[in-house]
């Protein structure tokens, strides 16, 4: 959905409601722009994109510790989607309230999916109808409730089917170590499954244990993105006789 | 293996682009590498002992012989086969050092001494090499002889008969001390090394000699020689005698013949003169006699005053007056008197003459003959010796060669002897006054090469090592590596 198309739409809405979504829009556009490497954007965006026109809408990501790389490669797609598509897109994550998500989770409003018959609820958070927030507990809270039922997978499914493309920011795997049925029975829903690996810092070893680690869940990892470090970040380094540096 | 492969490449064997990446990737190790060498290079250099050294230039001097042709003025210049190997193996042997080590202990600053090698920095005091062998001597000698080997060397110099004698020490008044007695016992060894084929010689000669003489005396081959030799001097003397007897034979002879000749005038002359006029003369002579004594008597007394005179003495003096007027009457005149005097004392000279020559003739005759016997016996004795000698002849005629060659030996000795006495060194040493340089082992440029060289190549291995155990992931190819069959999506978006 392009931006003059959201503003066609909004029209219609209160003052209220049109200065919340300018709100959103700037919000938005600002992440986007914030982007320094958008042409890697643009071809990673593309590359899930063609994959959504393939079938596929439900893209995991996981790495060795890099939950920050994770949000962000998130963020990144649903800037991507936003932008071009009129995908309607879920982001699931153990970490909303922190983060790079926390300032658009803390601007949107709550919402909730009703769950099974028995009158659970699922609780999300709906950034001005662009994306909906899940916080993984939320699924978590329903399992523990409904553990030996085939119901779970059957609500999620539905759940899930709302949305064009579901982004899931996979908790750490000492996490999911400690509920390791829940999280197989969250792993039917991915798929597929990106590795996110930081330059410089992740090792053979890391990457090694992820692979099996997931192939303990029947996951086999589809892709790979590359986290480098941020040059801003980097402490800028003195040229040694006008040749390193 | 994939990492040993990727390390290499088809043409130019190491990957350098790759090796460039892992310099920048690994730029600890370059820090490092720096630290490493100037650390390495500090210690090496700042360890070393400050090495004191002298350096005599020494030229062999050729063997020359001046020619007695007075245009070439220059010496010519005997080609000399002294080699640098060949005087350092000179100077390695343990006599040598040994002698070095003597001249060396004797010096008064002995004690003094820092004998330490300069390869180490242990001080190595001559006191207490002479405190620990206590009155052995010749451990005090091998142990200085051992440490002495250290502290010099000889090298080859810019042209063939030049060397270098560098003496070398970790202080400054043992290479000032030492430096001197060094060349002195160069010297000398020089000077033994030369005379030591002229003694081999002189001894071998000298063995040669005493066999011929023992020869010579068995076969009384000396007293053949001693008798010819004897034989020889006297036929020589008996010839010379001969020949003086005959010469004095011939002046004999010629004197008799004129004696005789004379001899035969002088009776002739003397046989004519008449017995009157000798007669005469004796009258005329006795008559002057006779007056020359009346003339005394009468001045005897006619001294006597007439008074005192006597009778008598009047009468004897008129008789002395008279007999003297007769006697001045019968003499004839003074002029005829003076001529028959002269012709009588003519005749009476010639007597005499004539008694004399007769004499000498007599003499001279007497000594011919003597003369002439004498040379009789002479030659007789000459004939005798002359007989002797030629049968003598052909027993020393068969010593002759051994003879000879023992003369030749003889001759040979004495020039040997001559040499000998005369050695001299063959090396000059030029400058020995010069001052001590102070240096390092090894030269500043020298140990930073090294610790360079050996950093680098530390740094290439650290550089290899790591990349090998490092399983890190920097880029799209490790992730080719480590993650096979998985789609090399994107990079992260930086917000």
């Amino acid at each position: 959905m392009s931006l003059a198309k959201k503003i066609v739409i909004i029209e219609d809405k209160t003052e209220k409601e049109v200065i919340r979504s300018d709100v959103s829009m700037d919000k938005l556009v600002g992440y986007f722009y914030k982007i320094s490497n958008h042409n890697e954007l643009f071809k990673v965006g593309n590359g899930f994109l063609k994959q959504v026109e393939k079938g596929v809408k439900s893209f995991a990501f996981t790495s060795a510790g890099y939950k920050n790389s994770q949000q962000k490669s998130v963020l990144g797609l649903c800037c991507f989607f936003d932008q071009n598509t009129n995908f309607k897109i879920a982001i699931i994550s153990d970490h909303l309230m922190h983060g790079v998500f926390n300032d658009l989770v803390e601007s949107s409003t709550q919402n909730s999916y009703p769950m099974g018959e028995e009158g659970d609820v699922l609780n999300y958070k709906s950034f001005y109808h662009h994306f909906d927030f899940i916080e993984y507990k939320e699924f978590q809270k329903f399992y523990e409730n409904h553990i030996y039922s085939k119901n779970f997978d059957a609500e999620v499914s539905k759940i899930l089917a709302q949305y064009d493309v579901i982004l899931w920011d996979i908790p750490e795997m000492e996490a999911m170590k400690k509920l390791p049925h829940f999280h197989s029975r969250m792993a039917h829903f991915y798929d597929s499954m990106t590795v996110i690996v930081a330059q410089n810092t992740t090792s053979g070893k890391q990457i090694e244990f992820i692979k099996k680690f997931f192939s303990n869940y029947n996951i086999n990892l589809s892709g790979v993105l590359f986290d480098t470090p941020d040059i801003e970040d980097k402490p800028k380094r003195k040229k040694f006789l006008g040749i390193f540096g | 293996m994939e990492k040993l492969s990727q390390l290499l490449n088809e043409t130019t064997i190491l990957d350098f682009k790759l090796l460039w990446k892992l310099s920048l990737r690994y730029s600890a190790h370059f820090f490092i590498a720096i630290a490493f060498t100037c650390g390495f290079f500090v210690y090496n250099y700042y360890q070393q002992p400050i090495i004191y050294a002298v350096n005599v230039p020494v030229k062999v001097v050729a063997n020359h012989t001046v020619s007695h042709d007075l245009s070439a003025l220059v010496p010519v210049d005997n080609a000399n086969l002294l080699t640098v190997s060949e005087l350092k193996i000179s100077l390695d042997n343990f006599t040598f050092l040994r002698e070095f080590a003597k001249h060396v202990i004797a010096d008064k600053s002995f004690d003094e001494l820092n004998l330490g090698a300069t390869s180490s920095i242990k001080n190595l005091y001559a006191k207490k090499m002479r405190q620990e062998c206590g009155a052995d001597k010749e451990c005090l000698e091998v142990k200085v002889a051992n440490s002495l080997k250290t502290l010099f060397s000889i090298d080859q110099g810019l042209t063939e008969n030049r060397f270098i004698l560098s003496v070398n020490a970790i202080e400054k008044k043992t290479v000032k001390i030492i430096t001197p007695i060094l060349i002195k016992s160069i010297e000398g060894n020089r000077v033994y090394a030369k005379q030591y084929l002229v003694l081999k010689e002189i001894q071998s000669v000298g063995n040669l000699i005493a066999e011929s003489r023992s020869i010579m005396q068995k076969m009384e081959g000396y007293q053949a020689l001693e008798e010819q030799e004897k034989l020889q001097t006297s036929i020589d003397s008996k010839k010379e005698e001969i020949k003086m007897l005959q010469s004095s034979t011939g002046q004999e002879l010629a004197n008799f013949k004129a004696l005789e000749s004379r001899l035969n005038e002088n009776k002739k002359s003397t046989q004519d003169r008449s017995v009157a006029s000798k007669d005469a003369y004796e009258s005329i002579v006795k008559n002057q006699m006779r007056l020359t004594e009346i003339n005394q008597n009468i001045y005897a007394l006619s001294n006597i005053t007439p008074e005192k005179r006597s009778s008598s003495d009047n009468l004897i003096i008129s008789q002395l007056t008279e007999e003297r007027e007769t006697l001045l009457k019968k003499l004839p005149s003074e002029r005829s008197r003076r001529n028959m005097m002269l012709s009588e004392n003519f005749a009476d000279g010639q007597r005499v003459k004539a008694s004399d020559f007769e004499f000498e003739y007599i003499v001279s005759k007497n000594k011919l003959e003597k003369l002439n016997e004498d040379f009789e016996i002479a030659k007789e004795e000459l004939d005798t010796m002359l007989e002797n000698k030629i049968s003598n002849e052909t027993k020393v005629a068969g010593m002759k060669t051994d003879l000879e060659f023992l003369r030749s030996l003889e001759a040979k000795l004495m020039s040997l002897k001559l040499l000998n006495a005369t050695m001299t060194t063959d090396l000059y040493f030029e400058d020995t006054s010069s001052n001590a340089s102070e240096f390092r082992q090894s030269s500043f440029m020298k140990i930073f090469m090294f610790s360079a060289s050996l950093t680098f190549f530390l740094y290439f291995f650290s550089l290899l090592i790591r990349f090998l155990m490092d399983d890190r992931i920097y880029g799209e190819e490790e992730i080719r590596s480590h993650l096979k069959g998985l789609h090399f999506i994107g990079e992260v978006p930086k917000f």
